[in-house]
């Protein structure tokens, strides 16, 4: 086993535990930060998956920008009731329907035959090009040329959006 | 090398947590980062195929990813400060105004 | 480097025309919105509305054309087209049944016209996608927007409830979605629908797409308000601002189900025995509970909400079918379905005035006394949405149904035929409080004059495509063309 696997592992388990305690605690705080570590180990593993840039991106974007706005929020409104109370039937119906899912989609893993042994048309592209903050670029801004677009439109619309709902609403 | 099986594993454990968080708790805040982790995720599931199938797309879509995450991230904690200026409870049980 | 780039074509710009300028004038709003005064905001749904003429005329100019481009991401072809035409016509009714509802609302805001306009935008990409990621971004583009309209009456806590639950909804789903997407990406090596399909006509069925189908078909079945996650739809349609649920429960639900049908055609072509299976379970599971629940229901834009629930019900009938009668019926239908239902909506907002929001059925008690011709044409519109001739709704229904007899689905057939029958009983309702009962005096109607031109506009196309299809019914069949015309 290498040393890769090793670090991949130890993370694996780490982010999965932070995981199960964002998910488990009462206090909102607590569970954002968590949820930061849980980020972070992720991103280790990009890392190690080689995918740099991206570990980067999930630094910033995530464990930078949005647990930072959620502790604001948390902060901002700071009321934690207890929160366990029953389940609501909408809510129940998709979580078993889910569920179904997700044990037959597991079933099917383990039954793996064959996998992935068709990789694209980029692959063959990729291997002319060195580095992966490099080979991200040039492929980001060609053959994603479009959603790369769209996704501006995107950003554009949940900033207006978000401007519009929590404005003051006294000045109108 | 890790096995592309492994790390699938691993993205399908994250993404359960996740979906658990996000139907089983009431707080909104603890939901809304349950559904961060089931993004994450699929972020994990993406980058280990990449990886495995030496194909560079899997490395940039989540970053589509986490920008639409951040998009809806932003509005919807916007709807919560909304919320919050109308009263002062923010647990989607107190919502029973409009039935479930 | 040089090498990458050596054989990489420029894309065609030309193809993407009609989104810029959905986009400029989106942005255009937002810019010269702080320029106008309080008493004018009028001015923004009015550069609206001559917006989505201009795009409907210069979106004609694209039918008959075929251009594929963005590395096989974006696709212009009569389906697409046809699509797009169609959310200017409705998006045009929409605009013209806010203009003066805003005003009651005191939410007259040009964000309101911009972020339509950005939605509009998300849709058009959804439909003339080629690619599983763009569909991704195309959807959540389209969401992002409507989740602030949904909550656009901020002094409304009912409309800021509606709005958080849909959220939480949406991006709980879009996270469904895009694991199914991962799935596909990991199994066939690409999320282009061209590779999807080559790779499943050379390597055979995986098992994993099987999975990826449904979990697709979640992410989608949110916007298009399918059993079982038609739950939101209700609730948000009663708490969004009445203009807001009319757009809802048409526009994005056309716009997924337009998604759906291409990924399945295109992309998961030789797995049509197996999604027309899947469909076939939803499909009717939503045309029955869609109906059944509705019947219990007394607010009218709760009823409504079920109304459509059921039907996306028929709606998903067309898909399953997969056949070209199919395709063209959908087409057909899309255009009924939003005809008749914007027009029932448009007549809650038409019932809008001080203190009544026009929801409950109490308030079209004895409207036939009031304003005879306002009840006439609610009932024309309930009889379209029941099916009955002479309308759009009948020759849709119509269709839809021969279309499924075409591909032999006869139980999914007596269900749908089963369920129409039920869902007079509850139209019945509405139209039986309007006529054989005495009004109570309240404040007196409105009546403005933008709602009272959108309804008229929608009763006449409603009327007139009920006896004379055939229009609409070339568009269709030339949409169809593009899945069947080899």
């Amino acid at each position: 086993m290498s040393y890769t696997e090793i670090f991949f592992y130890i993370f694996a388990v780490l982010s999965i535990l932070f995981a199960l305690l964002t998910v488990t605690r009462r206090n909102a705080v607590h569970a954002a930060i968590c949820l930061l570590l849980t980020f972070f180990f992720i991103a280790c593993n990009y890392v190690l998956l080689e995918a740099e840039f991206l570990a980067a991106v999930q630094v910033l974007v995530y464990a930078g920008g949005v647990v930072g706005l959620m502790l604001y929020v948390i902060m901002l409104v700071r009321k934690d009731e207890a929160d366990e109370v029953r389940q609501s039937l909408g809510q129940r119906v998709i979580a078993v329907f889910i569920a179904i899912l997700f044990v037959l989609e597991i079933a099917f893993i383990s039954l793996l035959a064959y996998y992935g042994n068709y990789s694209g048309f980029l692959s063959s592209k990729m291997a002319q090009i060195g580095g992966n903050t490099e080979s991200i670029g040039a492929v980001l801004y060609t053959y994603f040329l479009l959603p790369f677009e769209v996704v501006s439109v995107l950003l554009l619309a949940a900033l207006v959006g978000a401007v519009v709902l929590a404005k003051n609403r006294i000045e109108r | 090398m890790i096995p592309v099986n492994v790390i699938f594993l691993y993205s399908l454990i994250i993404f359960c947590i996740g979906l658990w968080g996000a139907l089983s708790r009431r707080n909104v805040f603890i939901v809304l980062m349950g559904i961060e982790l089931m993004l994450n995720a699929v972020n994990i599931a993406f980058v280990g195929f990449a990886s495995s199938l030496g194909n560079i797309a899997g490395q940039i879509i989540p970053i589509f990813v986490i920008t639409v995450a951040a998009g809806e991230a932003a509005v919807g904690l916007a709807i919560v400060v909304a919320i919050f200026r109308n009263r002062l409870s923010i647990n989607i049980d107190s919502f029973n105004i409009l039935k479930w | 480097m040089s090498n990458f780039l050596a054989g990489i074509q420029f894309p065609d710009i030309t193809a993407i025309i009609p989104e810029v300028i959905a986009l400029i004038i989106g942005c255009l709003i937002l810019l010269i919105d702080p320029f106008i005064p309080k008493q004018k905001k009028r001015l923004n749904g009015y550069i609206a509305l001559f917006g989505f003429v201009v795009l409907f005329f210069v979106t004609l100019s694209y039918l008959g054309k075929s251009i594929v481009t963005f590395f096989d991401m974006f696709s212009v072809d009569n389906f697409s087209t046809s699509m797009k035409l169609f959310f200017f016509v409705a998006n045009f009714v929409v605009v013209l049944i806010s203009l003066r509802y805003l005003e009651m609302e005191d939410s007259n805001l040009g964000e309101y016209y911009a972020l339509l306009m950005f939605a509009t935008v998300g849709m058009m990409v959804m439909v003339s996608s080629k690619d599983l990621i763009m569909f991704y971004i195309g959807l959540e583009t389209m969401a992002i927007p409507l989740y602030v309209l949904a909550g656009f009456i901020r002094m409304n806590e009912r409309s800021a409830e509606s709005a958080l639950k849909y959220l939480l909804m949406g991006v709980f789903v879009s996270g469904i979605f895009l694991y199914g997407i991962a799935l596909t990406y990991g199994a066939t090596g690409s999320t282009k629908l061209v590779d999807i399909v080559r790779f499943t006509y050379i390597n055979g069925v995986n098992p994993i797409l099987f999975v990826a189908i449904i979990l697709i078909a979640c992410g989608l079945g949110l916007e298009i308000a399918m059993v079982p996650f038609h739950f939101w739809a209700p609730d948000v349609y009663e708490g969004a601002p009445t203009s807001v649920t009319a757009f809802i429960s048409v526009v994005p639900k056309v716009a997924a189900i337009a998604a759906l049908l291409r990924v399945y055609f295109e992309g998961f072509t030789f797995f049509a025995p197996y999604w027309q299976t899947v469909l076939w379970l939803l499909s009717a599971l939503t045309m029955i509970i869609g109906n059944v629940t509705a019947v219990v229901q007394d607010n009218v834009k709760r009823m409504l909400a079920y109304s459509s629930v059921a039907h996306a019900g028929y709606m998903l009938m067309g898909i399953l079918s997969f056949n070209e009668l199919g395709v063209s019926s959908l087409v057909y239908y899309f255009f009924a379905y939003s005809f008749m239902n914007i027009g029932a909506f448009a007549l809650v907002i038409y019932l809008r005035r001080k203190n009544i929001v026009g929801d409950r059925l109490e308030d079209f008690r004895g409207l036939a006394q009031k304003d005879p011709i306002a009840a006439l044409v609610m009932v024309v519109f309930l009889l379209s949405l029941a099916g009955v001739p002479p309308t759009v709704g009948f020759v849709g229904k119509f269709l839809i149904f021969s279309a499924a007899l075409k591909a032999g689905f006869y139980w999914l057939l007596v269900i749908a035929v089963v369920t129409s029958v039920i869902s007079l009983y509850y139209y019945f309702k509405i139209a039986r409080s309007m006529y054989l009962e005495e009004p109570v005096a309240d404040e007196p109607l409105l009546q403005p004059l933008s709602v009272k031109i959108a309804i008229f506009l929608l009763a006449i196309l409603t009327v007139v495509f009920g006896v004379y299809p055939t229009p609409i019914m070339n568009l269709a069949d030339l949409s169809a063309k593009v899945f069947f015309g080899y």
